[in-house]
């Protein structure tokens, strides 16, 4: 319970510090212009403020007096606040500034966020945690129509089309490139396990993609594949060329390779060996063995290969932005280049919320997959 | 049977098994002892291949054991060892149906043979469906038992199979086994280094030392050789002691019975007794006197038989 009561007070503490100091966004005449911060008083007005402190600390003692009727009933209510914060905030029209209602916008500011974080500190410790920060966040896109004046949903508006289409390459990029890696991972892992000698070299082979900053091998990738597009044009026409899709997904791919390889390895490794012993001593033959028992033995462990290599895959293809490959790296590289945070943010998010839902995914089809087996890691690793 | 002759095993610079002859008689359990490194597992386990031997040949059903497939071999043997090792993905139906499936029997036939080792075992069927966690140590060996004979093979191979049991359920365990042996009547190969174990299985007993045998019989012919040092030292001073927990108050009498109560338990009242004398009864309700010769003369004459 210690742990639960240090987050309860951290949660507290946040929300009561964004909400009396902090600045809750900045507004902008136009995209480039510097910002005019916006505290919570500000856009709230004095009687609404007021109020929601008062709430809050109502709320507070709620969570210390009351923690089952948090739990059970208050909690679910306290996902709209952050959604209702930022309604309220994109309504925010300053005194004395001419500006143009078209252009202006609002950007956020260190006081939203810190209060997002409080509020699902506080989340974190009742019933369902990962379903209510889900729901907060899709309150706040539900809502994302009312917020007009956010510079978020404006960069969101400008392109729209190229936002939904570099997000689906993204994920095309992250997913398949992870994909494509699964088998050749898992037959690395096997021969590892198989061939001790040989161990050395594959790990050393898989590590050194590992190692190697991502955005070096991206350079190094485009040198052979531009000479082969230019040896033999029907490649280019194919899409494989120096920059691009193929040298992203090539070196995605390889990425994907130590987690996938490592796992399988792994797995073979610590399977009891007095399963191993009784396989070959009832008859089976080494490819029964390896069908029949080792393969299911290590599903779990190899799933949990996949699982790192598809969330790291994730966030690495941003990268795929810079050598043309396409994703959010492009609305990142975009946003940054042209100094617009905003659009940066729009380009970040996703990335963070694919990650997360991935991993989610996985875990559910992780844990069905260890349950069907009838297996824990602990037993798969010792069975008495 | 099972005919062992000349048998040589090293690992590296060490020998494991020095010229062993061994032939094991059809329906008799022989349980291999000594202390830890004598070549017993190793013995064991070169009969279906689990490791190959450097010289000598193992018959086994009329057939040098290196022109089966070691496939084909391994399945025709019962195997069953101390970790049990039971595949923890399959239920306990699924690990008893192994090597039946295997060898493609039908369905059907499997489940009749599953649930007639259950029975045998004393595994309720409910158990069918359980996976290898939910069960105790205890259940998990009897489920190794009944894995092992699951394809109704002639030759049983045990590696301490009872070994990482408690020792109550170990003595169940053990008394078990042994009815099963009388009414299945397998060839059984078994390696402990509990002594009392052995005298409670064997038929034969075979005591190694540094790859070699030092003596194959009975287990009550060793009692005639106490002077032996490593009898005494492998078997211990108390063997013929010891011996008697193999004999019921029923064998003692010639006579079907109860043979719950040993002649070891009988020892033990004659150690309290004020007379000299225990009194049981007979399945006719006739008194016998049991007295300290008695056992002696008893003992001499399994001895000698």
């Amino acid at each position: 319970m210690k742990t639960g009561r240090i987050t309860t007070a951290a949660g507290s503490f946040l929300t009561l510090f964004a909400l009396t100091l902090l600045p809750w966004g900045e507004f902008k005449i136009n995209r480039v212009a510097r910002g005019i911060p916006i505290q919570a008083m500000g856009f709230l007005g004095w009687a609404m403020w007021t109020t929601s402190i008062v709430v809050l600390l109502l709320i507070i003692a709620v969570i210390r007096w009351k923690p089952r009727f948090f739990n059970a009933i208050l909690s679910w209510i306290l996902l709209f606040l952050p959604s209702l914060g930022l309604i309220l905030l994109s309504r925010y029209i300053p005194d004395g500034v001419d500006f143009d209602p078209k252009v202006a916008r609002i950007s956020l500011g260190i006081g939203f966020y810190l209060f997002y974080v409080g509020i699902l500190l506080l989340l974190s410790k009742t019933a369902y945690p990962k379903l209510k920060i889900f729901l907060s966040f899709l309150f706040i896109l539900a809502f994302a129509g009312n917020m007009d004046a956010l510079g978020l949903v404006r960069e969101y508006r400008n392109i729209e089309e190229t936002f939904l289409r570099e997000l689906s390459r993204h994920l095309t990029l992250a997913l398949f490139s992870a994909m494509a890696a699964i088998l050749p991972g898992i037959l690395l892992g096997y021969a590892a396990m198989r061939y001790p000698k040989a161990r050395e070299w594959i790990f050393g082979f898989v590590h050194v993609f590992q190692v190697a900053p991502t955005l070096s091998l991206l350079a190094l990738m485009m040198i052979p594949l531009t000479a082969l597009s230019k040896a033999f044009p029907f490649l280019a026409d194919l899409g494989i060329k120096g920059i691009g899709f193929a040298p992203a997904f090539i070196v995605l791919f390889l990425y994907s390779l130590l987690p996938i390889t490592a796992n399988t390895y792994a797995g073979l490794k610590q399977t009891d060996p007095a399963v191993l012993e009784n396989a070959v001593a009832l008859g089976m033959s080494p490819r029964q063995t390896l069908i029949n028992v080792w393969f299911p033995l290590t599903l779990p462990s190899i799933f949990a290969g996949i699982r790192t290599a598809m969330t790291q895959n994730v966030g690495n293809t941003i990268l795929a932005g810079l050598v043309g490959g396409g994703g959010m790296g492009a609305l990142i590289f975009l946003g940054l280049s042209q100094s617009a945070l905003d659009l940066v943010l729009l380009g970040t998010i996703p990335v963070v919320v694919m990650a997360l839902i991935l991993d989610a995914v996985f875990e559910v089809v992780e844990v069905g997959t260890v349950r069907k087996l009838g297996v824990d890691y602990d037993q798969n690793l010792r069975v008495e | 049977m099972i005919k062992i002759s000349g048998l040589s095993k090293h690992y590296g610079e060490t020998l494991a098994l020095d010229k062993v002859d061994l032939k094991i008689m059809d329906g008799e359990c022989v349980v291999l002892i000594g202390p830890s490194g004598c070549g017993k597992s190793s013995l064991l386990r070169s009969i279906n291949r689990m490791i190959d031997i450097d010289e000598g040949e193992i018959i086994v059903a009329g057939k040098d054991n290196k022109t089966y497939p070691p496939q084909e071999l391994r399945r025709k043997i019962g195997y069953c060892i101390q970790n049990v090792g039971l595949f923890p993905h399959y239920t306990v139906y699924e690990n008893i149906a192994v090597v039946p499936r295997m060898e493609k029997w039908d369905e059907t036939r499997i489940k009749e043979r599953v649930e007639f080792l259950m029975n045998l075992t004393g595994l309720p069927l409910s158990y069918l469906t359980k996976k290898p966690h939910e069960l105790s140590g205890g259940e998990a060996q009897r489920v190794g038992v009944c894995r092992a004979l699951a394809a109704d093979p002639d030759i049983l191979l045990m590696d301490e199979p009872f070994g990482a049991v408690d020792p109550m359920t170990r003595i169940k365990i053990q008394l078990a086994f042994k009815n099963i042996q009388k009414e299945l009547k397998k060839t059984v190969v078994f390696v402990t280094h509990d002594v009392e174990e052995a005298i409670l299985l064997a038929d034969k007993l075979v005591v190694m030392q540094e790859g070699k045998i030092l003596g194959y019989d009975a287990p009550e012919a060793f009692a005639k050789h106490m002077e032996e040092d490593f009898v005494r030292l492998f078997l211990g001073e108390d063997y013929p002691v010891k011996l008697l927990k193999r004999h019921g108050i029923d064998d003692y009498l010639k006579q079907d019975g109860d043979s719950s109560v040993t002649l070891h338990e009988i020892l033990g009242r004659l150690l309290k007794s004020e007379t000299g004398v225990v009194e049981v009864t007979d399945t006719q309700n006739k008194i016998h006197e049991i007295r300290f010769e008695d056992l002696t003369r008893y003992l001499r004459e399994e001895e000698r038989r």
